[in-house]
């Protein structure tokens, strides 16, 4: 039998919000069962302006150098490639191709907001 | 397509090409498709999932897989949004790869630069592990960099970069300190032309120095123009004089660390970095406090290159141990002496981590991005490179320079899905191959000897991996606690019909 837990007030019950959406939300996701417990790990961290690299340089050096060669998704503006299980879930922009309302609207990466699925760039 | 024959399509799955697996303790298992770096962990049951990945490799249809694991949807779904399993569409359609075609516009794009002017190629200090070789720094004469050289370098840089682009400007040497006059006069050229032929743009200051030289103005000069350094700290006294002394052989530790210590009363940010050899490779928890204790604002640990720039290659017995290095380098992390943020090579992976990042090189020379100028104004990609032939990207002073060739053949000769030896690795989108001086003037020299070319593959691979490995378990623990907090203060984290929060 599951473990059943009440939510303490004020807290938002989110047991009908589809898990993909509740990912796109907060970034976080729990999934258990009596075999496992799986964690997303989608927090990451931001220090794309705090290294030097072995050559002796600081600061903006980590732009110049491992930034070039770092990419990230572009916005979903250019989603060009969502997977299927984007196409099922996602009800917020993206479809096979994204949507024009993705292309005007959307200025998140699509990790962070958009779609959870949709990771493929032009870049 | 019909969209009977579509659907059917996308049914078909597989694992991703770019599995990064990672096993801890009894139960605990990471995943993560380095291409985006979007990890899962299963902090329990890592038998389950691995047997489940199994079947969906030999399964390979969602249909399939929901008829034989009937409660596992969301496991699977799961898996699909971290990129774990891919549609065999997505992978046919290259969409597991990185797309190696826009390299050469991200190259013309430029926002950052950093520019290394070796200002002289003296150096007061006989170093053993000295990059500067020889015959190509022709270290013997005391040679140094003209004011038009060093000026017609930041015009050119500055004219590459895009509108509101970034030049640093990396004072380098030899000792750059030995020639501080002209360091004064580029900082003053760059200065006077902010709002004329540089406007928009925007400069930053840095000195790579041995600071055993303290020049009367330059914590003046420094302070005017938030100058930032770097300085190699081997290690404790016995350490530093045993791997950097003067070129007489006497001690430089007291006399860097007593600049040091003046720099950074002054406020000034002096980042300290330490060379791995078989000197100090068993002493980098103590090396770390004693960068601390100097007043470092940052701590980096960079095993030796094995090949100066004459390609020569150093002595056998200089070179650490990979084991050792790695084991140092755990410990100095686990210690929390620096926070990640501050500490190298750390900080850099951390970024390649990000969630949706992907790393396709291993640092930004083949994009140009960082050209080291010598006195005469001869042009290479990296420091490390300075003076060898086959790297000569043109004369700062004509229009030899950019010889984009160059970096064209380091583009693809460099590229993670180019390399034979990187090309089926599931980790390269997030280590981008690693540093690849080793490959570029080690595998294939003729004076390296066996031990030489395996430390740098080594170095390139199992370090790299060692870094990324620490950050990822890092980044599992801490979605982990985030989530157990969430669900004791009452917010909702777990998303499934079948869990109530």
């Amino acid at each position: 039998m599951k473990k059943e837990k009440e939510p303490k007030d004020g807290a938002k019950s989110t047991e009908h919000m589809p898990r993909r959406e509740f990912l796109n939300k907060s970034g976080k996701a729990l999934l258990f069962t009596a075999s496992y417990v799986a964690i997303s790990v989608l927090g990451g961290r931001n220090m794309a302006h705090a290294g030097m690299c072995d050559a002796g340089c600081t600061t903006s050096c980590v732009d110049s150098c491992t930034g070039s060669t770092t990419v990230r998704p572009d916005p979903c503006s250019s989603c060009t490639g969502c997977t299927s299980s984007c196409t099922e879930s996602c009800t917020k922009y993206c479809t096979d191709s994204c949507t024009s309302s993705c292309t005007s609207g959307c200025t998140k990466w699509c990790t962070s907001g958009c779609c959870i699925s949709c990771t493929q760039s032009t870049r | 397509m019909k969209d009977s024959d579509k659907t059917e399509h996308r049914d078909k799955v597989t694992i991703t090409g770019n599995l990064i697996i990672l096993e801890r303790g009894r139960d605990e298992l990471l995943l993560v498709n380095s291409i985006d770096s979007k990890p899962l962990y299963i902090k329990k049951g890592r038998n389950y999932i691995k047997g489940f990945l199994d079947a969906v490799g030999e399964l390979g249809s969602i249909a399939k897989i929901k008829d034989v694991f009937p409660g596992d949807a969301d496991l699977l779904d799961m898996l699909m949004d971290h990129r774990i399993v891919i549609t065999r569409e997505d992978r046919e359609k290259g969409r597991d790869k990185a797309d190696m075609s826009d390299n050469r516009r991200v190259r013309d794009n430029k926002n950052a630069i950093s520019l290394y002017l070796l200002l002289t190629q003296s150096c007061n200090l006989g170093c053993v592990y000295c990059l500067n070789g020889k015959n190509t720094y022709k270290t013997d004469t005391n040679l140094k960099m003209s004011e038009e050289v060093a000026f017609r370098s930041i015009d050119r840089c500055m004219d590459s970069l895009n509108p509101d682009g970034r030049l640093e400007v990396v004072l380098f040497g030899g000792e750059p300190l030995l020639n501080w006059p002209l360091a004064k006069k580029v900082i003053n050229y760059c200065e006077e032309n902010l709002d004329g032929k540089f406007k928009g743009k925007r400069v930053h200051y840095h000195l790579t120095s041995n600071l055993t030289v303290m020049p009367k103005d330059l914590i003046e000069v420094a302070k005017k123009h938030n100058m930032t350094f770097l300085c190699d700290l081997d290690g404790p006294e016995d350490v530093h004089d045993n791997c950097r002394p003067y070129k007489n052989g006497k001690p430089s530790h007291a006399r860097t660390v007593a600049n040091i210590r003046k720099l950074t009363k002054a406020g000034l940010k002096v980042a300290l970095r330490s060379t791995i050899t078989a000197r100090n490779q068993d002493r980098m928890p103590e090396i770390a406090e004693h960068h601390r204790e100097t007043g470092g604002t940052g701590c980096a640990f960079v095993p030796v290159n094995p090949v100066n720039s004459d390609e020569a290659i150093l002595p056998r017995n200089l070179l650490p141990s990979t084991a050792s290095v790695l084991k140092g380098l755990a410990k100095v992390y686990k210690s929390r002496t620096w926070e990640t943020k501050d500490l190298f090579p750390f900080n850099v992976y951390a970024s390649h981590v990000r969630n949706g990042s992907r790393t396709v090189m291993g640092c930004g020379a083949p994009y140009g991005n960082t050209p080291v100028v010598d006195v005469n104004g001869d042009v290479y990609p990296c420091i490390y490179l300075v003076g060898i032939k086959r790297f000569y990207m043109g004369n700062i002073l004509d229009e030899s320079y950019p010889d984009n060739n160059i970096l064209d053949r380091m583009m693809d000769s460099l590229h993670v899905d180019n390399m034979e030896e990187c090309r089926e690795c599931g980790w390269r989108y997030i280590c981008g191959g690693g540093c690849p001086v080793g490959k570029l003037t080690v595998f294939d020299n003729p004076m390296a000897n066996r031990k030489a070319v395996k430390y740098c593959q080594s170095i390139r691979c199992d370090y790299t991996k060692k870094v990324i490995e620490l950050l990822l378990w890092d980044l599992a623990g801490e979605a982990a606690s985030a989530v157990k907090k969430e669900i004791n203060d009452g917010i909702p984290v777990a998303i499934d019909n079948t869990i109530h929060c």
